[in-house]
């Protein structure tokens, strides 16, 4: 070991015990990841320097741009209280008594408007130009046949056109309405906004419930997942493939799916998805890179807009697969994306 | 009132949001995202920041990570949003949307 090195490793392991003595007092279960954590930043900060700047003054420098020990102990702690201002217990009947007032003054009226719901803002996509109100609502029943818990909704003319707000419970129908009309041709969607009772009642109409657990009221069978292009856990794809397909046993719901994925792993979309005539098979369009691996989704626990008309989900699914490298090679897939998956679709595999 | 304690604060209530901000659109590890805020005039930040915060939305179930082998040197750890993460981070946009509009509204002079 160089002379230098030695004085890096010195200085490495004062700052990371100073760390450790910090995060000590929030003793939060992941504290042992964040020291390994740093330990490896501060590794490969130190392996970026040539061997000319490798002195004294340059590991300082790393060293401070790190920022002081006492700053981690705050930015781990779930808390509101930092640590190192610990309520002392004579103050705490003080506390509670205010707690309870606060309570009384502030929180009793917050529960009266609290939030209600969502108002989600749509408006017809030309050609589309509905006359009156009856119709565009209609339009957007017919885009989101899935049950949706709305309970109040209106409609207003703005710059000569029809544009409608639709209401809902919960935060999954406003996430699932904003997916749907993102993929519609017939309606835009242009806002969602939390609402309180009160603003809902005075504006609103408030409309029929909407049957609720819909899915435990239709008959049918779970959709299930036949095939998919490129097959899950194909490690040599060409990257030239233009569309990812999903084969399911039974017709779908038209206009309706939930590709899941995101960041790195979710392949570049070039169109919109759609699906054949026999509503048995949905296509995506992608462009893909070669020597990559990616992870693309039928259904997650949270999105499950691949479903029957009768509104049945299909069984999560994961398509995890890997392109050729420039070379025509295959490429490895990380092991944990595969027991991931598998346990995905295994539950698949046990739904049949 | 002191302007850079004023900013140290409003920088720390950021940081989560802007760190899943990042990872909504990449897999990044943890010294991407640090090299990303030093390019950020706004919302400069100690490198070693990063590790707690990230643990902590790793112990929120908003966060993920796994290892990836690197050409430079030992794996890196990766991290990445889970579902949960992509939901949260929605609801947490369109708070701070409606945070910035309030503030827009208030320095026009606040009235309807």
């Amino acid at each position: 070991m160089t002379l230098e090195n030695k004085a890096w490793e010195k200085l490495k392991s004062e700052y990371l015990n100073k760390v450790e003595k910090a995060l000590s007092s929030v003793r939060h279960p992941n504290m042992t990841e964040v020291l390994e954590d740093l330990q490896s930043h501060l590794e490969q900060r130190f392996d970026l320097l040539k061997p000319d700047e490798q002195n004294r003054a340059n590991m300082e420098k790393i060293i401070a741009e790190m920022g002081p020990a006492s700053e981690y102990a705050e930015l781990l702690s779930t808390d509101s209280v930092p640590s190192a201002r610990k309520v002392r217990p004579k103050h705490l009947l003080c506390i509670s008594i205010a707690v309870v007032i606060i309570a009384a003054v502030v929180l009793l009226p917050m529960t009266l408007f609290r939030q209600a719901g969502y108002i989600v803002k749509f408006a017809p996509v030309s050609p589309f130009q509905p006359q009156t109100a009856k119709e565009l609502l209609e339009a957007f029943n017919n885009e989101v046949k899935f049950c949706v818990t709305t309970h109040h909704f209106k409609t207003e003319v703005q710059d000569n056109s029809l544009v409608g707000y639709i209401c809902t419970n919960t935060k999954a129908d406003k996430v699932a309405i904003a997916t749907i009309l993102g993929g519609s041709s017939k309606l835009k969607l242009i806002s969602i906004k939390a609402a309180s009772s009160k603003n809902l009642e005075k504006h609103y109409v408030r409309g029929q419930p909407c049957l609720q657990n819909a899915t435990a009221m239709v008959q049918g069978s779970v959709p299930l997942v036949v095939s998919t292009t490129p097959a899950a856990f194909t490690d040599n794809v060409s990257p030239d493939l233009e569309k990812i397909t999903v084969t399911f046993d039974q017709p779908m719901m038209n206009l309706s799916w939930s590709w899941v994925g995101g960041g790195d792993t979710f392949p570049e979309t070039t169109g919109k998805s759609s699906y054949d005539k026999s509503k048995t098979i949905c296509s995506l369009p992608v462009k893909l890179e070669p020597g990559k691996f990616y992870w693309v989704g039928i259904n997650s626990p949270q999105h499950k807009y691949f479903q029957t008309t009768a509104g049945i989900p299909a069984q999560p699914y994961v398509i995890l697969f890997a392109t050729k490298d420039k070379d025509g090679k295959a490429t490895a897939i990380p092991e944990n994306f595969i027991e991931e998956a598998k346990q995905i679709n295994l539950i698949k595999e046990l739904g049949k | 009132m002191n302007l850079d304690n004023w900013q140290a604060q409003l920088r720390k209530g950021l940081l989560d949001i802007a760190i899943l901000n990042l990872l909504g659109h990449n897999q990044l590890h943890g010294y991407e995202i640090v090299q990303t805020f030093k390019q950020s005039e706004g919302l400069r930040i100690h490198e070693g920041n990063i590790y707690p915060i990230l643990a902590r939305l790793k112990a929120d179930g908003l966060v993920t990570s796994y290892s990836k082998p690197s050409p430079d040197g030992p794996p890196r750890k990766y991290f990445r949003l889970t579902e949960l993460g992509r939901e949260t981070l929605i609801d947490m946009n369109e708070h701070w949307e409606q945070i910035i509009n309030t503030i827009q509204h208030f320095r026009k002079g606040g009235r309807r």
